[in-house]
């Protein structure tokens, strides 16, 4: 596996927000930024996450564009996972999928419990009610 | 997978009550609502399809349902509890492949929400910031 091994310098972006996705990293040391960026360009830490962790893991799933920006906040090593060996590893590794299915749920709670916070915050600083209701009593299952 | 039938019109769940398992459709449509009382004011949500699954935030938080869903056609659905989850996989990890889709593209809708709403609170700010100088 030593040969899907790539190396990212301190600062290098590794993908940015709303490029086509081709694979998915998992980090085999160091450390890096999920960064999202406003429609005004601003740029802010998500999160930040470190060995053993997985990232761009969503556009090989749905094949939709990179959601955020990664960025890499060490000089950092990745297990890269083009698509095909995505494919295999779901279909014969569990404990992939397991991890798949635990990396996304919580980057869906710690989204969740963002959107929230942000909600009662924006709630509280604006007088009148904003449109947002709190996504999953609108949108929800 | 347990099975269960359901016929038009019949409640699958209701928003606000406990859930701790997801479903997915193996025949006929699910219509999902919001409104605590389904004759009362409701909007519907989606309108959902074999293959589709819904209910999957239960298996995630196992917070109260956040919309009510039910069946507009007699209806089988697969439920997905976290044993089944679990056995899935280990046995059947490709079976998994909707569930994952779906929780992908609930990240994504989250997140677009997410920005958003700090859009909104960084105008609000402003709008503060502005009034008072």
């Amino acid at each position: 596996m030593d040969d899907n091994l790539t190396t990212f310098y301190k600062g290098e972006i590794i993908f940015l927000e709303g490029q086509s996705s081709k694979c998915a990293y998992i980090i085999d040391s160091g450390r890096v930024g999920i960064y999202r960026e406003d429609s005004f360009g601003n740029r802010s830490l998500v999160r930040t996450l470190e060995k053993n962790d997985i990232f761009g893991e969503m556009g090989l799933i749905d094949k939709y564009p990179r959601s955020a920006t990664v960025i890499a906040l060490q000089d950092t090593r990745c297990m890269v996972i083009e698509r095909s060996r995505f494919d295999y590893l779901k279909k014969f590794n569990p404990h992939f999928v397991a991890s798949l299915i635990k990396s996304l749920t919580e980057k869906l709670r710690a989204t969740i419990t963002r959107l929230n916070k942000t909600d009662r915050e924006s709630k509280s600083t604006q007088e009148e009610k904003t449109v947002l209701p709190g996504f999953f009593k609108n949108k929800g299952e | 997978m347990k099975k269960v039938h359901y016929r038009r019109f019949d409640l699958v769940f209701t928003e606000g009550m406990p859930g701790d398992c997801a479903y997915m459709i193996d025949k006929g449509r699910v219509a999902i609502i919001s409104g605590k009382n389904i004759h009362g004011k409701h909007k519907v949500l989606a309108i959902l399809h074999k293959d589709a699954i819904f209910g999957e935030m239960a298996l995630i938080d196992e917070e109260v349902r956040s919309a009510t869903a039910f069946a507009l056609d007699d209806c089988t659905l697969s439920v997905i509890t976290h044993k089944t989850l679990h056995y899935l996989i280990e046995h059947e990890p490709l079976a998994l492949t909707p569930l994952l889709e779906v929780l992908s593209q609930r990240l994504r809708q989250t997140t677009k929400l997410l920005r958003d709403a700090m859009k909104l609170r960084r105008g609000a700010r402003s709008a503060i910031t502005a009034g008072k100088g």
